[in-house]
């Protein structure tokens, strides 16, 4: 959700900039969009839809994750000529590397969960267990490959909500909000779509 | 209803519209933030 708000600031920055600047936004066509849409699909099902995510076994959500980056993977490469496109392609690598490497789970530490919880003592987090119904999997830094790469990184949303994401997220935030910033181009460029 | 259907008349705001959501969805799968309770953050 959070990465979503760094969309939509994006584009309300594009959108300004092109008013401040007097130029129009320019359409960009992405190529094996659809792939994008059944990769959502995959993951809302897995750990975004709570009826399904229920039902769904926690040892298939691996396969559905990775999967489903893969499905990303093909669509970066289809689109390596789009501007900032390395830059989500970066985000998405780091994501996926650290999740393969730790059977297909988003590694996240008891002590990074005492951040987000931290109403339930540090020695009650069960390691190999499923957050929630998350992507993540606690496991103990020392049982974590590529730790760096982990949801390591808190962000307080309210008093009672918090946020962990990894350097990938952060890397995905900034492409998206630098892609949609840098959309605004001169009227008389080809292509561009007076808003 | 006449503003949608100007909007959707334009294949240029319906391509930014598709992009903008494909974008969205993209980060959403290709991102791992988890909120507090184990949600998807």
């Amino acid at each position: 959700m959070i990465l979503m708000v760094a969309v939509g600031l994006g584009l309300i920055a594009g959108l300004i900039r092109a008013k401040i600047t007097n130029q129009s936004f320019q359409a960009i066509h992405l190529r094996g969009w659809w792939l994008v849409i059944f990769s959502f699909v995959f993951q809302y099902l897995a750990v975004g839809f709570r009826p399904t995510s229920i039902v769904i076994q926690d040892a298939w959500v691996p396969y559905l994750i990775v999967g489903s980056q893969v499905l990303l993977v093909v669509f970066v490469w289809l689109n390596r000529r789009v501007r900032v496109m390395w830059l989500l392609g970066l985000g998405l690598a780091m994501n996926l590397l650290v999740i393969v490497a730790n059977g297909g789970w988003m590694p996240i530490s008891p002590e990074t969960l005492t951040h987000l919880e931290p109403q339930v003592p540090i020695g009650s987090w069960e390691i190999g267990t499923r957050y929630g119904f998350s992507k993540d999997m606690i496991l103990s830094p020392e049982l974590t490959n590529l730790a760096l790469l982990s949801d390591r990184f808190i962000l307080p949303i309210s008093s009672t909500s918090r946020i962990a994401f990894s350097i990938g997220d952060i890397l995905l935030a900034l492409g998206a909000f630098w892609l949609l910033w840098s959309l605004p181009k001169k009227a008389s460029q080809k292509g561009v779509l007076e808003l | 209803m006449k503003h949608i259907i100007t909007f959707f008349s334009d294949p240029r705001k319906v391509q930014l519209l598709l992009l903008v959501l494909t974008l969205a969805l993209f980060v959403f799968a290709a991102g791992a933030p988890t909120a507090t309770g184990g949600t998807g953050g």
